[in-house]
């Protein structure tokens, strides 16, 4: 017979005042959508992040920082400042540690998607998440010279299907005049989604990015120069360069010794970088950002609570002859600091669960928008341990929110005493 | 002392310590069972009175007894229990909670007392039947079952919930505190008839608080505050 009754209490005088409660329930309710969406993203982002790559020992390119060498040839984000020579390539590639490799030449792009030259290995060795192959949606890997291999996403925006023709734009802008609509590539295959950036790329082979260049020198088309396609196929097309390549060794040992000695290369310039440090250094970069979107968002919460705090507090005048009737029946001031704190803590606890609840509504409602937009592909999952702990949180918060009107009820009602004050 | 409901003795009560005192009762006593009348007006020291009488203010000097027990041995929380368990209170006006049915309304005392929830259990077989005993005792059956709220009574309707909230659980002392001086006289006296041959059934001791003295010829005794009080009787010499 004490705390249920005055839980009892407490929800029916809420109920009772419940314009200023629903609103109050409310704004607590968006806040926890609010954290709990931001967590959701910086989860899920954090973990399709780690999941580009998977499997791969080293990531080789041209002298430049880890994180821009990541950047350009995993998340095909900026530029290569350099490229390696075909040679350094062929050389590092036949080292004995080697297990295999696969060579990426980037700078040419197909309707905003960036075209990646590589060859038939990347399709076996690339892999992402937890050591997953590519596999094909339709069609095989490049066979012709002028085949292409399209990621998930540019298929379904572009509407690409098997055998259609697509002209790659020379560097990356838009369709510019610039293109290599002499040498059209063919759809001979479409990757299943990945969720990574392989989805927004178009592979041809190194050739090919060899053949659409064989006439062309410093960015432009060489004037008077016209190679058909036909012709270019009776042409030797080993590149000159790439602008990086992929690297599995034979055991992981054998990764770190081969790094040292690729950035201890002679002939050239390069850098090794192990993909899991590089990952975690740009994560890392990228934490103050995570972090005051998270503070944003407790702020948001404590923002809602502090609201609740004033709509009790604010209340506490009109209820005097309410508090006095309760001390008349035999309440003590202790039995009013706890009708408080369970009011605090109904709105509380009811705003977590509303806020829960609009959190997967606002989910279901924005997942298609956020995948197609950002390539970020969101689970409906059960609530995690994390997620119930910041609703518990909450509703923890709140009841410490509540001892502030809590104990001016207390003090109230030991100065009003069962005097009605109207 | 057994047969004494309640008894206060050299009772001083100021609230400053600066201040002049606003209550000095050498003696008052009521008998178990007894029907006490007590006439206050205002600054007699009333509510003052009633405050002590509750244990929630405590006194500068001398005892409070009720039943026996002496209220200045027992702790704040002790003095709210026994409250609980001991006293029905009746208010001038707007006794009752708006958020609560009549029938809640008249089980409040029981949520904070477990003997006067038993005794209202053991009276008609559960509580909450003892709350719709009274209440149709006081003739609101009409007004339960037609789900009516507080706020929709009539104030005389009103008070007569809030006596069936005083007497549910029998507590042997009820304390009301002008709860007649919004009724009209037919209604003043049906009130009391009702409140008194209710307390009389249990055998609770009435204090019943007013400046209205035509309503003496229901008690066994009239007590003037202002006579008892010698904190009121200075107050009106120098005034």
């Amino acid at each position: 017979m004490r705390g249920a009754p005055i839980l009892g209490l407490a929800v029916k005088s809420l109920a009772n005042r419940r314009a200023t409660a629903l609103l109050t329930l409310l704004a607590l309710a968006v806040s926890v959508m609010l954290v709990l969406g931001v967590e959701k993203l910086r989860n899920e982002a954090k973990a399709s992040f780690a999941a580009t790559i998977s499997g791969t020992d080293l990531v080789v390119g041209a002298r430049s920082g880890s994180i821009q060498l990541l950047l350009y040839s995993v998340f095909r984000i900026g530029n290569a400042t350099n490229n390696i020579s075909w040679q350094s390539y062929k050389e590092i590639a036949a080292r004995p540690e080697v297990a295999w490799t696969v060579p990426l030449s980037l700078g040419d792009s197909h309707r905003g998607f960036r075209v990646l030259g590589t060859n038939g290995d990347y399709f076996r060795h690339y892999k992402y998440a937890r050591k997953r192959p590519l596999t094909f949606a339709a069609g095989k890997p490049f066979d012709d010279l002028f085949d292409a291999v399209l990621g998930a996403e540019v298929a379904r925006k572009l509407g690409y299907e098997l055998g259609d023709p697509i002209v790659v734009a020379h560097g990356l802008g838009r369709e510019g005049f610039s293109n290599h609509k002499d040498k059209p590539f063919r759809v001979a295959g479409i990757l299943a989604k990945t969720g990574t950036p392989v989805d927004r790329t178009v592979h041809v082979s190194l050739e090919a990015i060899e053949a659409i260049h064989v006439d062309w020198r410093s960015g432009a088309p060489v004037p008077g120069m016209r190679v058909t396609a036909d012709r270019v196929r009776q042409m030797t097309l080993t590149p000159r360069a790439i602008t990086a390549f992929l690297v599995g060794t034979k055991s992981r040992f054998a990764g770190f010794a081969l790094q040292r000695k690729i950035n201890e290369y002679r002939a050239e310039p390069l850098l090794a970088v192990l993909p899991g440090v590089a990952l975690q250094e740009l994560w890392d970069l990228m934490g103050t950002a995570e972090a005051a979107l998270a503070a944003i968002s407790v702020a948001v919460v404590a923002a809602g609570l502090l609201g609740m705090m004033i709509m009790l507090l604010a209340g506490l005048n009109e209820r005097r002859r309410e508090m006095a009737i309760l001390r008349s029946v035999g309440a003590g001031p202790r039995h009013l600091f706890g009708l408080l704190i369970a009011e605090a803590a109904v709105l509380s606890a009811l705003g977590a669960a509303v806020g829960l609840c609009l959190f997967y509504a606002g989910l279901a409602a924005f997942r298609p928008l956020l995948d197609s937009r950002f390539g970020l592909f969101l689970e409906i999952t059960a609530p995690t341990v994390h997620d119930l702990t910041i609703l518990a949180a909450v509703v923890g918060a709140g009841m410490l929110a509540g001892a502030v009107p809590a104990f001016r009820a207390y003090r109230q009602s030991l100065a009003d005493g069962m005097t009605i004050r109207i | 002392m057994s047969d004494e409901a309640v008894r206060l003795d050299d009772v001083k009560f100021r609230w400053r310590s600066d201040a002049p005192p606003v209550l000095d009762i050498p003696s008052l006593s009521a008998r178990a069972g007894e029907r006490l009348f007590i006439s206050g007006p205002s600054g007699s020291g009333k509510t003052t009175l009633l405050n002590l009488l509750a244990g929630i203010s405590q006194p500068e000097t001398g005892t409070v007894e009720i039943m026996g027990t002496d209220l200045s041995q027992l702790s704040g929380g002790g003095r709210d229990a026994f409250r609980a368990d001991t006293i029905g209170f009746i208010f001038q006006m707007f006794n009752l909670l708006p958020f609560l049915s009549l029938a809640e309304n008249v089980l409040l005392p029981c949520r904070f007392s477990s003997a006067r929830r038993a005794r209202a259990a053991a009276a008609s077989g559960g509580a909450e039947a003892e709350a719709r005993r009274l209440l149709t005792h006081m003739g609101l059956a009409a007004e339960v079952d037609a789900g009516r709220s507080a706020a929709e009574l009539s104030t005389g309707q009103q008070q007569r919930v809030a006596a069936a909230r005083a007497l549910i659980g029998a507590p042997p002392v009820i304390i009301a505190d002008e709860p007649t001086s919004a009724l009209d006289a037919n209604a003043q006296a049906a009130f009391l008839d009702l409140l008194t041959g209710e307390a009389a059934r249990t055998g609770a001791t009435v204090l019943f608080v007013s400046h209205d003295r035509r309503l003496e010829s229901h008690f066994d005794r009239v007590i003037d505050l202002t006579a008892v009080n010698r904190a009121a009787s200075d107050a009106e010499r120098a005034a």
